[in-house]
């Protein structure tokens, strides 16, 4: 394998542009050769895990060949398939590597950073670079100088996933694993916060009912039982679920059953295509338009019942007068909302009843209306409109996803690490990285998860700016998966970041713009324990694709040692101790060895039974608040009135134009509302490197990924299907194949985000990405409270000439 | 002796393509002799496509490899009124099958339980595979000089387990058995769902067999002419001119949609509700679409 990298480099330089690409592509592939033919015979089997799902890994000679399920007919996650063509990818580090310009004791050259190449170096050498980094950093600025980036979708292990510190929404308290402990020890650091994922949920949910937006009320027994109507709002519940096999039997049983099934989405979804009754297509950013007229609708058609809307909820009345338009006279009428959502006035009228007149559960499996300036709006008005028809606390109603999994109680989970608190000194809310890197101070506002309004500033008076970053477990994702990327690799390559390593199994963008990168070993490649609903797992090592690669937590253990807190990081326990420690804690009835040669252990899955959270508010809401500041529902809020004043669009639930939409002025220039889905293969931009998945037609073609586009706006750009094209705005551009097909409404892209980051020219951030990462074209700017910023992106497209 | 095909019910399938993903685990970098050798790997990349080489200009680039099970998305409709379906096809082991018909020296061969394999030895450098099957199921292998196609995966039907692909579908779209065995679960299904072969002009009797595949559709809505409300419950009954007819109601959002249609044929379409005239109209179908507003008038106006 050594010598084959050295045959690369020189090779490349001998031959033209061309023939170096197929030429890497060959020899690159030989790391990814199999074996000559054998007889199956000498296959051994062994128990392996992704996220998504365990499987069984077919080894021969040390090298993992394929996968099969854990026993015929226990249907295991599409990532199961797949993740030995993540192992084998030709994108791993392969060795402990420095940018070539990188000096520590001269020139760092930090505006080279994904621009220059890497050269390999030693373990030591990597490892004393790092730890020298750490303690100069420190001594020379103080604690918090360091900046920490994880993300939580790690690769999966009960040992080896090494936690974070402090992640996510306010108050950001979170510390969990090896990351705390390491960082505790060392004294403190800064951290990126922020979530993309349920960001006006969190918001949004703690404001209206004093819980998470997306917080279950009724499991899918009871929605089984009870529902007359399920609405699955900007979502693809089918397909948008880590267990694919039990969702779909979910939505079978509902179809099968006779359950109205309607989805409101801009693209027909599968699940609108298998499983639904109606498809309502709404433009992006303005659902909320059609919320409020469907209120419209029940208070002028006397669809509910006031008495019981007006005792659930507080800030009924000033709902009423918004709706009815005595406020501001503007009445919400179907037809004022049609001009805005492009939804048939009359639909809205049908819609408004079904739901008023039938127990309503309504489905957000995936968050995709959540995700953008104004998502606190919806998740705030979709609260209100079920706490208004009596759908909160009743059988058949609520909010949320398709709730399945019931964990067997006689199934204990295995033992997490003990965290230590580490000192976070500073805080950067990760859409604001450029600006707190070059632009210092920056200062943010959030509602936390308690509800209540918190407003930070970085730096914090007294405390240093960051200098280091270090980018590990799950990081290489961080940089590519934040909105406004060319303009957090700006902060990146400035030279106030006097050091960053990345550690990771894949070349990911935060690795390219590292100075040190150090190759980590993947699933598979070391021996660890899982739980997944009802089955516990032992994952095997099945094969070692990169040899030099090492565990996270080794690297950080050899790190520890160097700075001098080695036995206090590892708690004085090897791996193999611990391991058997969180093993203990877990109550498979065996051995660890037992378990070990077992593979799994299947607890009996349990029937679920039907079952309604909130009961107590829904009989009686004056003996059984929520908590919220009125103990009601809340569609006026009287934290965000003190807090942004009475002025505040947000003070109620209601409809707020979009930073971003018809009614702004850039949409003369960008006319083209861009989605950006989760991908239908892989989580974000992991698993977007496998091959496979690279030649999978609905998210890439000819090696771009791909943009949907209705045949009218394809037609207007004299596009055809699959050409390329050029998908841009004021912020960059993107390169995309274009696909063409009437499943998304006109006037909307439909871009899977997790494109990789691919400046043409590479650590160029004006140079157009090839990579088709959607984050280049959003804005980075959060909403007021809420920090969802995803759906928002006005764009126009063109071909492109390359 | 066993005759042994697939369901593919494709009405089920969500377009995952965890059967494709599952193939190419089976098949890339593995042998199966006598049945099958590796097939192509699938590559990406852009060049150089990773660091350690020092940057320049980036291309994207793919190299798809071969699809032994392969899926398609076909859309009938216009937007808003759609119908979307995948259709996984692997190959179609037909009982008359066209490759073993243009194959030379026993290149390609029927299996007694009626698998049709390419023998990976013998076909050697017989390119007019490829061109002969209809459903373009035969991929050609540059590397190695051959012909190369879904085994239905042999090598596990000898081991008594099913195809790769049905063990990995996570809606139970395919169903695997016995085709001549009346009482198998296929057989069963196949007569229930009325399955049939994908493109039975080609006369080469599958084994592989389909339910709900696309078929046209005609869709419409009833509203009230004189307000423009839209009117639920009204009673469609459409007509063929064979005199078959078919009858549904308007749902909650005054839709009403027929399904599996043949299109090239006039259908008569007639609406009624209480209090309302009957209204009748003639469709030509062409193919899939949406009628649009069919306005009733009360009676007496």
């Amino acid at each position: 394998m050594i010598s084959l990298s050295i045959t690369r480099r020189t090779f490349v330089k001998a031959v033209g542009a061309l023939a170096a690409m197929l030429a890497v592509s060959s020899k690159t592939n030989l790391l990814i050769k199999r074996r000559p033919a054998v007889a199956q015979t000498e296959e051994t089997l062994l128990t392996c895990a992704a996220d998504g799902g365990p499987f069984l890994a077919h080894v021969v000679e040390g090298r993992w060949v394929k996968s099969s399920p854990l026993k015929p007919n226990l249907t295991v996650a599409a990532n199961a398939y797949i993740a030995r063509g993540r192992a084998y990818s030709s994108d791993r580090i392969r060795y402990p590597m420095k940018r070539v310009d990188f000096d520590p004791s001269g020139s760092r050259n930090t505006q080279n950073r994904g621009k220059s190449g890497f050269i390999r170096i030693t373990w030591d050498e990597a490892l004393d670079l790092v730890a020298n980094e750490f303690r100069r950093i420190k001594d020379t600025y103080g604690p918090g100088s360091a900046c920490h980036v994880y993300m939580p979708h790690q690769w999966i292990g009960t040992l080896h996933s090494i936690g974070g510190v402090s992640m996510f929404y306010p108050p950001y308290e979170s510390q969990s694993g090896w990351l705390s402990r390491f960082f505790a020890l060392y004294g403190g650091c800064t951290t990126l916060v922020g979530g993309n994922s349920f960001p006006a949920h969190q918001a949004g949910g703690p404001l209206a009912w004093g819980m998470q937006g997306h917080t279950n009320i009724n499991n899918f027994a009871d929605v089984l039982q009870n529902s007359g109507l399920v609405i699955h709002w900007a979502t693809d519940s089918a397909i948008k679920s880590y267990n694919t096999y039990r969702q779909n039997i979910a939505l079978r049983q509902l179809k099968e059953k006779g359950v109205r099934q309607v989805v409101i989405d801009a693209f027909f979804n599968d699940t609108a295509a298998i499983y639904a009754d109606k498809w309502i297509p709404v433009f992006p950013n303005t659902d909320e338009a059609m919320m409020v007229a469907i209120a419209y609708v029940w208070f002028t058609e006397s669809l509910i019942d006031e008495n019981f809307a007006r005792s659930h909820t507080f800030g009924y009345d000033d709902f009423k007068s918004y709706v009815l338009g005595t406020a501001d006279g503007i009445p919400k009428t179907p037809e004022w909302a049609s001009k805005i959502c492009r939804i048939d006035a009359e639909e809205i009228k049908c819609l408004a009843r079904e739901w008023a007149a039938k127990p309503t559960f309504i489905i957000d499996s995936a968050g995709g209306a959540n995700r953008r300036t104004n998502g606190i709006q919806w998740v705030r008005l979709v609260i209100a409109l079920q706490a208004i028809s009596g759908n909160i606390g009743r059988p058949g109603g609520g909010v949320c996803s398709i709730e399945l999994t019931t964990r067997p109680s006689t199934m204990k989970s295995f033992g997490s690490i003990p965290g230590m608190k580490a000192s976070i000194v500073n805080m950067i809310f990760h859409v604001y990285f450029r600006d707190a890197v070059l632009n210092p101070p920056v200062t943010w506002t959030s509602v936390g998860t308690d509800g209540k309004i918190y407003t930070y500033t970085y730096p914090k008076a007294g405390t240093p700016e960051i200098h280091l970053m270090a980018f590990s477990g799950g990081s290489g994702f961080t940089m590519n998966q934040n909105p406004g990327v060319p303009r957090h690799i700006e902060a990146l390559q400035s030279p106030k970041i006097e050091f960053a390593y990345c550690q990771s199994p894949w070349w990911e963008t935060a690795a390219k713009y590292s100075d040190v990168v150090l190759p980590v070993r993947y699933i598979g490649e070391r021996d660890d324990i899982v739980q997944y609903d009802n089955l516990a797992v032992y994952m095997h090592t099945v094969g070692e694709p990169v040899p030099d690669a090492r565990t996270d937590l080794d690297i950080y253990t050899a790190i520890a040692q160097r700075l001098g807190f080695g036995d206090q990081f590892t708690g004085g326990k090897t791996p193999a101790e611990w391991l058997s420690t969180l093993y203990s804690a877990g109550s498979v009835p065996m051995s660890l060895e037992e378990f070990k040669t077992a593979g799994y252990y299947e607890f009996p899955y349990p029937t679920q039974t039907p079952t309604v959270r909130l009961t107590g508010f829904h009989d009686d809401p004056d003996n059984n608040k929520l908590n919220t500041q009125s103990g009601k529902v809340e569609i006026y809020s009287t934290r965000v009135k003190d807090a942004f004043g009475a002025d505040s669009p947000y003070v109620l639930a209601k409809y707020v134009p979009p930073i971003e939409g018809t009614s702004s002025p850039q949409y003369q220039t960008y006319p083209m509302l861009m989605l950006s889905p989760h991908p239908k293969i892989g989580r974000h931009s992991q698993w977007q490197n496998v091959a496979w998945v690279r030649a999978y037609e609905q998210m890439f073609r000819d090696g771009y990924r791909t943009v949907y586009m209705n045949p009218i706006d394809a037609e207007a750009r004299g596009v055809k299907d699959r050409d390329i094209v050029r998908v841009f705005n004021a912020r960059g551009a993107i390169v995309c194949s274009a696909y063409v097909t009437e499943r998304i409404m006109p006037g909307v892209l439909y871009v899977w985000e997790g494109g990789w980051y691919q400046p043409e020219v590479p650590g160029d951030r004006q140079s157009t990405d090839i990579g088709g990462n959607v984050n280049v074209l959003i804005d980075p700017r959060p909403g007021e409270l809420t920090h969802g910023m995803i759906a928002n992106t006005l764009v126009e497209v063109e071909k492109w000439s390359g | 002796l066993a005759r042994l095909g697939l369901l593919i019910e494709a009405n089920r399938c969500i377009g995952c393509d965890v059967c494709v993903n599952a193939c190419k685990d089976e098949y890339e970098g593995n042998d199966y002799p006598p049945y099958s050798v590796a097939q192509p790997d699938t590559q990406y990349g852009y060049a150089p496509s990773f660091y350690p080489e020092p940057a320049s200009k980036l291309t994207a680039w793919v190299k798809r490899g071969h699809y032994w099970m392969k899926t398609e998305n076909m859309v009938l409709g216009k937007f808003p009124h759609l119908s979307s379906t995948y259709i996984p096809m692997p190959c179609m082991h037909c009982d008359n099958a066209p490759c073993q018909k243009a194959a030379s020296g026993g290149a390609v061969f029927t299996r007694a339980d009626g698998i049709v394999i390419v023998d990976p030895v013998k076909s050697s450098g017989q390119s007019q595979l490829v061109a002969s099957c209809p459903y373009g199921a035969i991929y050609w292998n540059d590397d190695k000089g051959i012909p190369q196609k879904c085994t239905l995966c042999a090598h596990l039907v000898d081991q008594g387990r099913a195809p790769k692909c049905v063990d990995a579908c996570p809606v139970k779209a395919i169903a695997f058995g016995d085709l001549d065995d009346p009482s198998s679960e296929i057989s069963t299904k196949i007569k229930a769902l009325n399955a049939e072969p994908l493109h039975p002009e080609f006369g080469t009797k599958p084994k592989v067999y389909y339910a709900g595949l696309p078929k046209p559709f005609l869709s419409g809505k009833v509203v009230d002419g004189r307000t423009g409300e839209y009117l639920k419950d009204a009673t469609v009954v459409l007509r063929a001119g064979d005199g078959r007819s078919w009858t549904t109601t308007s749902d909650e959002f005054a839709d009403f949609e027929f399904k599996n249609l043949k299109v090239g044929q006039m259908y008569s379409l007639e609406v009624t509700k209480a209090g309302m005239r009957p209204k009748k109209v003639m469709v030509y179908l062409d193919q899939a679409k949406d009628i649009g507003k069919l306005q009733l008038f009360p009676e007496g106006v």
